[in-house]
Order: C-alpha cells, then structure tokens, then sequence
C-alpha cells in the first residue's frame, strides 16, 4: 500500500469511526445518527458499545389540526435520560436495546401571588430494540456509491400511556401505549468531503384497545437528511481532537389514525424539524456528543409537539 | 454494486407495499359520523338526537368549557321514540379529543341526577379536558335493558 493510500484509509477510518461512535437519541440523523431512532450505532469494527444521554426539553408547545397552539394541563418540560447497549453481531449487523427514564415537569404561574409551583413525576419509558444491517458497503475507490443500511426496531408498549394515567396533568405519561414496529433504509455517502445521508424510516402501531375503544394511531413515515463534516482545531500551536459537526433536517408525517376501524377526519400529523450537533471524541474509545434539535421548525406543526431540545451524550466502545 | 442496487430496489418495493397496504380496503373506511345524530335531527333546538333515534339530548354549560379545570355542564334528555320508554337508569360521560386519540386520563366526569330519578336531567361535573382543541362528550344512556350513544364536539378554547 502506497504512503498516500495508507494516510486516506486512516482519515477514512477515523472520520467513520467518529461518525459511527455516537449520536443522538432525541433526535434523527441520517447514517451517522439515529435514522432509526436507536441511540447508538456501532462501526463494522466495534463488537460492543454502550451509551449514556441526556435530553431536556424545556418547553413543549402542543398543536391541534389546524396548526394553532393548543393551551394545555399537561407537562410543560420534559428530561429523558437514555442508557443503550449495542452488540454486533457480523461485521455488517449489529443489535442494540435502549431505556429511557422520563421526567416530566409542570411549572405554572400563580395568578394571585406570581409565585411559580412546580411538580414532576418520572417513569420508564417503553423499551426500544432496534438492529441494523448494511447491505451494501462504503467503497474507497467509488466515493459516489453510498453505504446501504437497513434498519428495524421494536418497541413494546409497556410504560404508563395517557390511557392509564391517573394524574389530572399527565405527569405519569411515559409511553406511547401501543406497540410500534419500525422499518427503514438509509443511504449515505460517506467517502466525501462534505458527507450526506439521507434514511426513511415507516413506524407501524399495533392497534389496541383503549377506553374501551380499538385505537391505531397512523402510519408514521420520517425522513431525514443531514450534512457532516470534520473541523479539526488548531489554536496556539496546539492540536484538538477533531470535531464532527453535522446538521440536517427532518420531516414526520404521520396518517390518520383509526378508531374501532373508522379513520378519523383532522387526526393526521405532520412536523418538520432540525438539528446541529458537535460531536468529540474525547478519550481513546469514547466519544461526546452535543446536539440541540428543533421540532416545528418550519411548516406548519398538526396534531404534534413542537420543542427545542438540548441532549448532550456520551458513548464508549468496550470491544 | 449489482447486488446492492438489487437489495436496495427489493427494500424499496417491499416499503411501497407496505405503504400501500396501510391504504388498502382491508383496513379503517371512512364514514360519515353517526347517523341520525345532530342538532338539525332534534326537535329541541340545539339537542342532539342519539345514535338509535331513542333520546334528544341537551347540553348545556354551567361552568366552562375550559382546560385544566373541573367543568359543569347540565345535560336534559328527551325520550323521542317508543324504543325508550323506560326510565333512564344509568348515564356515562366521557370527554375524548378524537383527534389526539385520548381522553383526559382517568379524571371521570360524576353524573348525577338533578331533580328526581326519571326527570331526564342530569348534572355532569369533574369534566376534565386536559388541553384545548376539539373535543368530543361521548355520552351513553342506558334504561336497563338497551342503551344508546350520542357524541357532542366541544371546542375548548384557549384562555
């Protein structure tokens, strides 16, 4: 192997390492991230990783269907804190199990006094196992040929859902209530300077019966696209670890959902988001991860939250 | 790259299958909300006829509507055919944001009767909506031997 052929598959290994290392759970991101809503995705090298983040939301903002903000008694501040596990089991497929403890917060204004009261309740959220396997492998000598990934997940139903909440403001609501499948691909052009990735993701719920009524939220479908790049940090004659930066958009739509079989008129959803992240690999096998993401960031928000959200993670390989 | 464009295609046709499926006529059909339901089928200005035709039911605010507090309402029910000639023996409410998919927990309404049992008029109290929006009272009469359903939307403003 020539010198130069040597010091490119170095980068190469280095920026992928960096790029599969960590990411971001409260958030999609194309290839690099969570695509599939995993937390943590693990390089063809790396046998065994595990992750720990937190995301805080300090304001959630509900929407009706006509896009107008809904006034609400429900949590107005959320905390999730995520621990993840990721094994491979081939050089192109790995599996990976999360669980997120959710905090949810309400803080309201007293009218008489001004005075602020404020109550939280936390829960486990519904598990999520997620597994991805690359059907079609990154190429140093065609950049134009993207890395194939398919991706699937499960997620079961079994956190506290609005349907068994016994808190008059929700704080107890910790899952979705309904078990969710997941399918999806994502591509991504990693042998670029400036790298692009773009993932679909298809979220099926079982349907089920609550309050006595046999409910199926829509069809989620999620796309999402993102831009990476290294910057590498040179103050003062001296050399940082070089940082990932990457930033990409998303777009939930989400179709009607269905009760005792009949769809319901207004109850599809759809939101448009986006992110910028700072990604560091702080010791010789871990990584951290800073991300801010806004959901309704541009469009019109129907039926869905709208949020900013700050999670700073942090991710080690064991193996 | 010939494998991997096949495996791609073949990811690609099994997603637009899926897709497809969801659509398909197996699943959920549209219908028109119940029947004989709505103001315009009462002959009491503003009630709602039930969905079996048997009652006419009126709904009226005594405190509210409004989140994130316990409203009141009056609700008169009218028997409007033969099929509800027994007294009513038992009322149930349910707020329910259609919309969403849920309803306001666990926080039920209480329904009591307002004047003497058989009257037809009821107070409903503790009605909870947790957010503003379209809402629906899924109210259900029973006489003891049928019973009968009646959905009123209730558009909850923000403050």
């Amino acid at each position: 192997m020539k010198l130069r052929q040597f010091r490119f598959s170095a980068v190469f290994f280095s920026m992928s390492l960096i790029c599969f290392f960590s990411s971001g759970y409260a958030l999609a991101c194309a290839s690099c991230g969570s695509g599939g809503d995993e937390p943590l995705v693990l390089f063809p090298a790396e046998t065994f990783k595990i992750y720990g983040g937190v995301a805080v939301t300090p304001q959630l903002e509900s929407t009706g269907p006509d896009g107008s903000t809904l006034q609400t008694a429900g949590p107005n501040r959320r905390v999730n804190s995520t621990v993840a596990a990721g094994i491979a089991l081939s050089p192109r497929g790995f599996f990976t199990v999360a669980q997120t403890v959710v905090t949810n917060s309400r803080t309201r204004t007293n009218n008489s006094d001004a005075r602020k009261s404020s109550a939280s309740k936390s829960g486990a959220a519904d598990p999520s196992f997620s597994g991805r396997y690359t059907v079609m492998m990154l190429q140093l000598s065609r950049p134009l040929i993207p890395q194939i990934q398919i991706l699937g997940g499960y997620r079961p139903a079994l956190a506290r859902s609005i349907h068994e909440s016994s808190d008059a403001n929700l704080l107890d609501v910790f899952g979705s209530g309904f078990d969710e499948v997941r399918v999806g691909a994502d591509l991504w052009l990693g042998m670029l300077s400036v790298k692009t990735g773009v993932a679909m993701t298809l979220t099926e719920s079982i349907a089920a019966r609550r309050s006595g009524i046999l409910l199926k939220p829509g069809t989620l479908v999620r796309l999402t696209t993102s831009l990476t790049m290294l910057s590498t940090v040179d103050h003062f004659g001296i050399n940082l670890q070089p940082v990932k930066l990457a930033a990409g958009v998303t777009a939930d739509r989400r179709t009607q959902a269905a009760a005792d079989r009949e769809l319901v008129d207004g109850s599809e959803q759809s939101v448009n988001g986006a992110f910028i992240s700072a990604d560091l690999a702080a010791l010789e096998s871990d990584s951290v991860k800073f991300t801010v993401a806004r959901q309704g960031v541009f469009g019109v928000v129907k039926n869905a939250v709208a949020s900013t959200t700050w999670s700073l993670a942090w991710a080690r390989v064991l193996r | 790259m010939g494998r991997g464009f096949f495996f791609l295609a073949a990811l690609f046709f099994a997603l637009a299958n899926l897709t497809a499926a969801c659509g398909a006529s197996d699943g959920p059909k549209k219908t028109s909300p119940q029947a004989p339901s709505g103001p315009d089928a009462s002959k009491i200005p503003g009630a709602w006829l039930t969905a079996n035709g048997s009652y006419e039911v009126l709904l009226e605010w005594e405190s509210g509507p409004q989140t994130g507090i316990n409203n009141a309402a009056k609700i008169n029910t009218t028997p409007r055919s033969d099929f509800a000639t027994l007294p009513l023996q038992k009322i149930t409410v349910t707020p329910w944001m259609t919309v969403h998919g849920h309803g306001s927990g666990n926080v039920q309404p209480i329904v009591e009767p307002l004047l003497f049992l058989g009257s037809g008029v009821y107070r409903v109290s503790n009605i909870f909506f947790v957010m503003s929006g379209p809402w629906d009272l899924k109210i259900s009469l029973t006489d003891g031997t049928t019973s009968d359903t009646v959905v009123i939307p209730v558009e909850v403003p923000s403050a």
